[in-house]
């Protein structure tokens, strides 16, 4: 008789009337004939204390949940707003707390409503599980419709099916359905681990599409303007428009823009004759020189000015000597006039250097040239 | 001999809440059945009106989306237009449904059982056609989730003073909720048709979707627990939902906007719009389904109370409103308010006030309450006003605000009116497909509350 | 009209779309049904591509830092005025136009038609390239069918007629009379249809010649205006503006202030500056100008000019005048001020005056002794064609006198009154040569097409008055196959066998050296040339001209023709239109869609009709109306307009050009007669049809709300101290502390005349699109600064004040509250923000903002631009697409580049140092700019005047600007 109960799931009673089921829930509860559960199809009050179940505990799950959403919620509020992207709107302070409560007491209910509905169904009662012994039951038919069916299920060797077959219809059973255990099919069946496989690549691979679509295709569909395009002709941009694809250019020959009148001189001669160095010469403009020097003038004229650059030396070209006598008799108009107008295969240095830079660049050649024939009353 | 205790007035008596003998079988019988049969050739003709009249409302959204917002009438001062008095006004209508399934259910008040769950489909759909339309009016809605404060590569967040981010968490909040709320009540209803269907497809949906629900008693336990949690909190959350769609008025300083009285004044408009709606869908139900046994003249009569109810609550706050405008003494609010009524949108002011506040008076007579043509016309009647309400508010006052330089009148185009046509025509739908596959009554709720249903003594008790 | 001359499409001229700005929008609307389909299956997606390369510069460039603006001196010329410009280019590519600062008259002030003629220079329209008898032709070509064709005419012993716009370069001047020996035959013709063409025969008839009037409008403390609009279309505005605004704005109760009197049928821009305003007939000004020089003799004792008897006057007695009569208490009031100001006094009159009413004018100002001091006529004016002059060569062109005509820079097709004559004219001369930049519609019936450079692509030199002499530089080289003007003549002449000049540049460098140096300069002539290119003008100290001596014959056989004028049915009043003067300006999107700045009507010109009589038609806004001739156009209550008067304005109408076609309607058809501006009409007959005027502004009125101060200078005086003084309203939340400036801005109603200077130049300087007229009359215009203008009182004369309004840039400012995105927020220096990138368009900013000065992109105005009208973007601003609020910056890239430059120089940013676009263009200087976090800013100084108010201030929004209450100085407070 073990071996017919082993296979016993449980003993279901159906009854029609609330009353008679919860009696009997009273009646055999005492008799520990096994544990004792009840499936109806709406729920009867009373019946969850007649077979001996505790008050849920749900009530307090939700409410935790409902002051962490408060919290959080203001947390990043406060977070955003004040301290990651701190930006004054309106006036107002940066954590401007008052604005800051509908969105709490939003994120607080959201919250609680998931922790209540959906903790209780997954956690509390863990569903989903379609494969209970009494979905197989013959009586769950009726149990979703009207009856109200009292089940002792195995809780162990105590339980005997007969028993508690016998117990069910003393309490007034108008129906009695023995619950087999349902034989449970293997769980790893090559076919569905194929099956469980091709939903997750197939998955993938739609996820994946769609992905690229909305980073690739979305942005440049014709009514989603962006601004990365900007019709306006910005610096260093090509243009159509222009026959030589130049959105930049030249100033008209001959214009003078402000701030920018050409030299008055023709020719060095001239500068020499016209202009003195305007800047005292003093530490701080012949550091300026210095630097100016090195940075335009000396890939061709050496390093010293002796003319004897790398440069120079690798292409075989023969600029000018600073330090030639020559050079030395020169005005510093002249020197000036040559690094605005070039000189020989010496392009124009105007565009690169503004005044004072040229000038600057002049004092340091005379630093130079007195260098290279110092006197005695230099060296003390 | 002393006479009987005195009878209670009429008003007072418990009212039936079911005609004629209903077992838990038959109610299964009636209401289930559906999803088993065909539906009748109206329901047919039925669904192809709204799915047109939803195609109309596609062609006109693609329109927007390709041309711009400039395909409406929108333009300054008047920036907000058709969009948001359409979100407005759909939000509105959901509310009636969180109200009978949430707040009457604290009420205990047992007639919402028969409706309880129509209505809170018509919530769900209500706030699906709410939802197209805070991103369909931004100028730029491919870019509609900067709304939503996500971390991003270039750190920058939300403006959580803004209403409008407010409204981004109310909404989406309200929905998802009301989806768990409406789903929790279906899971048993969903074992019942999974139980009464023939293997197939149908039967495997409904298995799935009863998560193999078996009507346990200790899971009946956290279930019953669980739904009195969420009807409190959704009843706090319905409020809260319409007071921070009233933020976005009342929060500006538009003169007609700016007003404290909203908050209550939109919750109720909502709730008003929200019960007309359900009474017009109800009607045509429980006619076409006959479950007028089921959801009987009580019902209906007890929402007309409702609707009368709400009328009067509204009409003081259009009072409210007036006095403030005279006692504030504001010359930019008064000038607001004589174009309530007057001025070239007057029509839409008084329109509003003799649908809403006017019309629902006869419903103070109890054969208007249970005649299904007047209960109709007033139904309609009130939910015009309550759209031409969000048309008064936010057109009239925008059109002309502070400096009269700027004022300019709003002219809709047709494709306004398209997309709100589109709306309705989405709402039915959805109504008609979940009248013919879904359990339009919640049996489980009903079969609890039928006589003889409960134990009446040994084991605590409710009522 | 159109129906009349329906558009003559001449091929190969331009790749633009013929439908214009506008049409980009109606384009995009009618293409509904396909559009939804794209919607559907996404047709038509096409990738947006980055399409630009980076290109730097092959030879580097000395004054050119890529990404730095240089600014150029140059000259702007409208009519016989010529404004002294500054230029502002990028990568050699002019963007913006401002005023020449060193220029003595204009001090960086110039006219918005040369900052918003920067379109021109971009006009897809343009010509590409020469084109004879219809096809595109090369340069070589052209000229050879030009100088064969002048062969032929000077052989043929038939004239040729070459027709300019006033010439006032001497230099052109100079090569004309070149050509004049090489072509025996030629008759130079300058023709200018706007100029005031009665003040010329006065001054002929007065003075014997005729000069440029400069009138010193900062001297006058007394000025009267007969149907004379200096502040918006008479000559140059923008001195008398300067001059004018200077006298408006006194710190205190006291004055000094000047006062306006204006006598004009309709509301005219000056009329509306008005302190005493008139509403007359045109008809009358006559009478009343003699009898006041009557009455300032009599009663001022001042001595009439030798010659006028006072009994030639006897029927101008004021209290015997029946048109003086409804306002004899402001006459006698006038009398009184102008013999009290004596020489501070300014009398002037109109082109639609009377030329009797001119001569009074220069009688009373001779009287007065105003005569040299606040009117002065030294320079003497190009000699024009008068209108007769003009009528007269028409004829001899239908006589077939000519052989050939050449129409350079003037387009007498569409100005000259009479389609038919001019068409037969035209059919008389076999050679017609058109040189100019559009295809128009004089270039439409020429066989020869002769394409020339923008202004901005030209060398030239202007002589408008005795002490400067100002030039032109070329900003960017042609960006078509065209030449300057003076070059073609060049090269007619070389083809002539009498080569004067390689180039134009040679030839005025040539006069430059020989003529204009003086002789005993030290220093050479390049470093003179290039000094006077830098600073754009040559100052020169002339020997003063002995004062003008009138005719007194003159002035008695002028009054005897007043005495004789009779009032028309109604008066029409053919005024220049302000934003597109003649008509050139037709294909210039910003002026067609800059409001009128009294009608505030975009997109065309509504004839303007007082609310009396359009009471009596029952008549409102935009309805149509038939003036007999011409064809129906809609009419506009005008505030202020004289009973019997009717107003259009000039320069609408075109029917060439994608702009300017088909919008406005062609005023000079009605004038009948060439440049004629007022004529009586018998009646204007409704036709029932309506036509949407595209207002930029609905309501007129204040409604009684306390947003745009205006007082009376007594007013101003009774004002209790307490309400003048202002204090913080409180505020719930503390005071966000300020580093650094914050930057403000002071605007001054009382200077404030509402030219819309400033928004032309915003609109250059922020890109701000154009809508077309369809989004204006939806109310979706795009500028960013806009003028308001109040009417007050009652509508037969109702005092006017204009008042630019932009973004407040408020302290607590509501827009950025509700943005959801952040997208508008508080920079530091108290700027009110706008990312554009972040906006997701939900416009909420919009309705929250009191102002309401948030522009919003309903469409997509901006990505189907032209290519070449893209070259006029700034590219320090960002365009803006469709979906995305915009709003006044204040000139935030402004600000942003002074911050740089002051890095560079290492010292602290100065709030001198920024003038945003608006401030810079205000020829009355009513905008202030800079720091108000810093009380001895200019700015702070204003704004603590007593005249400051803050618009709305209840709202608490704490805006950035202040404004000045507006002033007027009505009559009867005696000594002005």
């Amino acid at each position: 008789m073990n071996e017919a109960t082993s296979g016993t799931f449980a003993v279901l009673g159906l009854y029609s009337d609330a009353q008679k089921i919860v009696d009997a829930a009273n009646k055999i509860r005492p008799r520990k004939l096994g544990r004792l559960e009840a499936y109806t199809p709406y729920p009867v009050h009373g019946l969850d204390r007649a077979i001996g179940l505790a008050p849920s505990r749900l009530g307090a799950l939700v409410l935790g949940m409902g002051m962490l959403g408060t919290t959080l919620a203001l947390l990043f509020e406060w977070w955003t707003s004040a301290v990651d992207y701190p930006l004054v709107t309106g006036g107002k302070p940066l954590f401007s707390w008052q604005a800051f409560v509908p969105v709490m007491f939003e994120v607080t209910v959201l919250f609680a409503t998931f922790t209540a509905g959906l903790a209780m169904l997954f956690v509390f009662n863990k569903l989903p599980f379609f494969g209970h012994p009494v979905l197989h039951a013959k009586a769950i038919k009726d149990i979703t419709r009207d009856k109200l069916a009292l089940s002792i299920e195995n809780a162990g060797p105590a339980f005997d099916s007969e028993v508690a077959r016998q117990a069910l219809i003393d309490n007034g059973a108008e129906s009695v359905e023995i619950v087999p255990v349902p034989v449970w099919n293997p769980a790893f069946t090559l076919v569905g681990l194929l099956q469980t496989i091709g939903a997750i690549v197939a998955a993938c691979v739609v996820a994946g599409v769609g992905i690229y679509a909305v980073q690739k295709v979305l942005p440049i569909v014709p009514p989603m303007l962006h601004m990365h395009n900007q019709p306006k002709l910005n610096a260093f941009r090509s243009s159509t428009f222009f026959p030589d694809g130049r959105g930049m250019r030249p100033a008209v020959s001959g214009t003078v823009a402000r701030g920018h009148l050409p030299p008055a001189f023709a020719t060095p001669e001239e500068a020499g004759d016209m202009l003195g160095n305007p800047l005292p010469l003093t530490q701080q403009t012949a550091e300026r020189g210095r630097k100016v020097f090195s940075d335009h003038c000396a890939v061709c004229h050496g390093a010293v000015g002796d003319g004897m650059a790398l440069l120079s030396r690798a292409y075989g070209a023969k600029p000018g000597n600073l330090l030639s006598n020559e050079v030395r008799e020169h005005s510093d108009g002249f020197i000036y006039g040559v690094i605005v107008l070039g000189k020989n295969a010496m392009p124009s240095y105007a565009p690169d250097l503004d005044d004072s830079d040229r000038w600057a660049a002049v004092h340091y050649v005379r630093v130079l040239q007195r260098a290279q024939n110092a006197k005695d009353e230099d060296l003390r | 001999m002393k006479p009987a205790t005195a009878p209670l007035p009429e008003a007072l008596r418990p009212f039936e809440l079911i005609e004629g003998v209903v077992t838990p079988a038959s109610l299964d019988h009636q209401v289930l059945q559906f999803p088993d049969r065909r539906p009748p050739r109206a329901w047919y003709v039925a669904l192809a009106v709204t799915l047109s009249a939803l195609a109309v409302g596609v062609f006109c959204m693609g329109y927007t989306l390709y041309f711009g917002i400039g395909a409406w009438g929108n333009n300054r001062p008047v920036a907000w237009g058709f969009g948001i008095i359409n979100f407005v006004f759909w939000v509105g209508i959901g509310h009636a449904g969180t109200l009978i399934s949430a707040i009457l259910f604290l009420f205990r008040a047992r007639w919402r059982n028969a409706i309880a769950r129509f209505a809170e489909a018509m919530t769900i759909f209500a706030v699906m056609c709410a939802a197209i339309f805070p991103v369909l009016h931004t100028g730029r809605p491919w870019f509609g989730y900067w709304l939503f404060p996500y971390p991003n590569e270039r750190a920058i967040w939300v403006n959580f003073r803004s209403p409008l981010v407010w409204d981004v968490f109310a909404v989406s909040t309200y929905f998802s909720v009301s989806l768990v709320f409406w789903y929790l009540g279906l899971v048993p209803d969903f074992a019942s048709m999974r139980d009464r269907t023939s293997e197939g497809l149908r039967k495997r949906i409904y298995t799935v979707l009863s998560l193999g629900w078996r009507g346990a008693t200790s899971h009946w336990l956290h279930y019953d627990k669980a739904y009195l949690l969420l009807a409190g909190l959704a009843t706090g959350l319905v409020i809260s939902v319409h007071s921070v769609v009233s933020f976005d008025f009342a929060v500006s300083l538009v003169p007609g906007w700016h007003m404290t009285i909203f908050p209550p004044y939109f919750v109720a408009g909502a709730i008003f719009a929200g019960f007309a709606m359900v009474v017009i869908v109800l009607t045509v139900v429980r006619k076409t389904m006959n479950l007028s046994n089921l959801i009987t003249d009580n019902h209906l009569d007890v929402m007309n109370r409702l609707i009368l109810a709400m009328s009067c609550i509204m009409g003081y706050a259009y009072f409210m409103e007036g006095g403030t405008a005279w006692y504030s003494a504001n010359p930019y609010i008064q000038h607001t308010f004589k174009n309530y009524v007057s001025g070239f949108y007057g029509w839409a002011g008084i329109t509003t006030v003799t649908c809403n506040i006017i019309i629902p008076q006869i419903f103070w007579f109890r054969r208007m309450r249970r005649s299904i043509p007047a209960m109709i016309f007033v139904a309609l009647a009130v939910t015009l006003g309550m759209w031409m309400e969000r048309f008064v508010i936010i057109v009239i006052s925008l059109h002309q605000d502070y400096l009269p330089s700027s004022w300019h009148l709003y002219i809709p185009t047709k494709i306004d009116f398209g997309i709100l046509l589109g709306s309705f025509g989405l709402f039915f739908t959805l109504v008609l497909l979940f009248a013919r596959v879904m359990p339009v009554i919640a049996t489980s709720e009903m079969k609890a509350s039928l006589p003889g249903a409960q134990a009446s003594h040994g084991g605590a008790s409710h009522e | 009209m159109g129906e009349h001359n329906p558009p003559v499409k001449l091929p190969i001229l331009t790749s633009a779309s013929q439908d214009g700005v506008d049409g980009v929008s109606r384009r995009r609307f009618l293409a509904l049904m396909g559009a939804s389909a794209a919607v559907a299956t996404g047709a038509g997606c096409k990738p947006a591509k980055d399409r630009a390369a980076v290109v730097p510069y092959t030879k580097k460039q000395e004054e050119i830092v890529p990404g730095i603006a240089d600014y150029y001196a140059s000259t702007f010329q409208e009519g016989e005025v010529a404004y002294s410009v500054l230029v502002k280019a990028r990568e050699g590519r002019p963007i913006h136009v401002e005023g020449n600062d060193e220029h003595p008259v204009y001090r960086g002030k110039t006219s918005f038609h040369a900052t918003a003629d920067l379109l021109g220079l971009y006009d897809p329209d343009r010509l590409r390239g020469p084109v004879l008898d219809g096809r595109l032709c090369d340069w070589n070509e052209a000229t050879d069918h030009l100088v064969r064709g002048l062969k032929d005419a000077a052989g043929s012993g038939r004239g040729i007629l070459l027709v300019t716009p006033a010439v006032l370069s001497p230099s052109r001047k100079a090569l004309l009379a070149r050509l004049a020996e090489a072509l025996p035959g030629l008759r130079h013709v300058q023709w200018e249809p706007a100029a005031d063409h009665s003040a010329r025969e006065a001054e002929r008839t007065l003075f014997g010649e005729v000069t440029l009037a400069r009138y010193h409008f900062d001297r006058a403390k007394v000025i009267v205006a007969f149907e004379a609009d200096f502040l918006g279309t008479l000559g140059d505005t923008v001195s008398a503006i300067a001059g004018f605004a200077g006298m408006r704005r006194p710190d205190s109760p006291a004055g000094p202030m000047n006062r306006l009197y204006v006598f004009e049928g309709g509301m005219s821009l000056t009329g509306t500056k008005a302190d005493v305003r008139v509403p007359i007939r045109p008809s009358a000004l006559g009478r009343i100008a003699f009898a006041l020089v009557r009455a300032v003799h009599l009663k001022g004792g001042r001595a009439l000019p030798a010659g006028l008897e006072l009994s030639a006057l006897d029927a101008f007695a004021l209290e015997r005048l029946p048109e003086a009569k409804p306002f004899a208490a402001q006459l006698d009031a006038l009398v009184k001020d102008l013999c009290a100001a004596g020489d501070k006094a300014m009398v002037l009159a109109g082109p639609a005056a009377s030329v009797e009413a001119h001569v009074a004018c220069h009688i009373l100002n001779s009287m007065l002794g105003a005569e040299g001091v606040t009117v002065l006529g030294e320079q003497a004016a190009p000699a024009l064609a008068s209108a007769d002059d003009f009528k007269k060569l028409v004829d001899e062109m239908t006589a077939g006198k000519f052989a050939a005509a050449i129409f350079w820079d003037v387009n007498p097709a569409y100005d000259y009154p009479d389609d038919g004559a001019w068409k037969a004219a035209m059919e008389k001369v076999p050679e017609r040569v058109r040189i100019g930049l559009l295809p128009d519609e004089t270039a439409a019936n020429c066989s020869l097409v002769l394409p020339v450079n923008h202004w901005l692509e030209s060398w030239n030199d202007f002589e408008t008055s005795r002490d400067v002499l100002t030039l032109q530089q070329p900003l960017v080289a042609p960006l078509y196959q065209t030449l300057q003007g003076e070059d073609i003549l060049l090269r007619c002449l070389a083809g002539l066998g009498r080569p004067a000049a390689e180039n134009y540049l040679g030839w005025l460098k040539e006069r430059w050296r020989s003529e204009v140096q003086p002789k005993d300069s030290p220093i050479p002539f390049a470093r003179f040339w290039n000094a006077c290119l830098h600073d754009g003008l040559l100052r020169r100290r002339p020997d003063p001209t002995p004062a003008r001596r009138l005719d007194g014959s003159a002035c008695a056989r002028a009054a005897g023709q007043a005495a004789k004028v009779a009032p028309g049915k109604m008066e029409l009043v053919l005024d220049v239109d302000p934003r597109l003067y003649d008509g050139r300006y037709g294909n210039n999107g910003w002026l067609q869609e800059m409001p009128d700045p009294v009608t505030k009507t975009s997109w065309g010109n509504p004839l303007s009709m007082s609310p009396v009589d359009a009471d009596r038609l029952h008549l409102k806004n935009g309805d149509m109306v038939s003036l007999g001739k011409g064809s129906a156009l809609p009419i506009m209550c005008q505030r202020g307009q004289a009973e019997g008067v009717l107003r259009l304005t000039l320069g609408h109408g075109r029917w060439q050009g994608s702009v300017a076609s088909q919008v406005g309607t062609r005023a000079w058809t009605l004038a009948g007669a060439p440049a004629r501006r007022v004529l009586s009409i018998d009646g204007v007959r409704p036709t029932g049809g309506r036509q949407e005027l595209a207002l930029s502004q609905d309501h007129d009125t204040k409604d009684g709300r306390d947003i745009a101060r205006q007082w009376s200078l007594a007013e101003y005086a009774r004002k209790p101290q307490h309400e003048l003084e202002r204090e913080e309203l409180p505020s719930l939340y503390a005071k966000q502390e300020q580093k650094g400036p914050r930057w403000g801005m002071a605007i001054d109603l009382s200077s404030c005349v509402g030219c819309g200077a400033c928004v032309v130049a915003c609109q250059s300087e922020n890109n701000v699109a154009v809508v077309g007229p369809e989004q204006v009359r939806k109310g979706r215009a795009m500028h960013w600064i806009r003028v308001d203008r109040y009417y007050e009182g009652d509508a037969a004369s109702p005092s006017v004040v204009h008042e630019p309004m932009l973004c407040q840039h408020c302290d607590n400012a509501p827009c950025e509250t509700v943005c959801p995105v952040q997208a508008t927020n508080h920079g530091p220096d108290g700027i009110n923000q706008m990312a554009y990138n972040r906006c997701v368009g939900t416009r909420y900013c919009a309705n929250n903002c009191p102002y309401k000065v948030r522009r919003f992109n309903y469409l997509d105005f901006t990505s189907e631009t032209p290519e070449s009208m893209q070259l006029a973007f700034n590219p320090e601003v960002t365009v803006r697409p469709r979906g995305v609020m915009e709003k006044c910056t204040f000139c935030v890239q402004r600000i942003r580049n002074a911050d740089q430059i002051a890095k560079r120089e290492k010292r602290p940013l100065r709030d001198t140092d920024v003038v945003p676009a608006c401030g810079s263009a205000c020829p009355a200087s009513a905008i202030v700019f800079g720091d108000i976090a810093n009380p001895e800013s200019g700015v702070s100084k204003i704004s603590r005047s007593n005249r400051g108010f803050h618009v709305l201030e209840e709202l608490g929004t704490k805006p950035a600007i202040t404004y000045l209450a507006a002033l007027k100085n009505p009559a009867g407070r005696g000594e002005p």
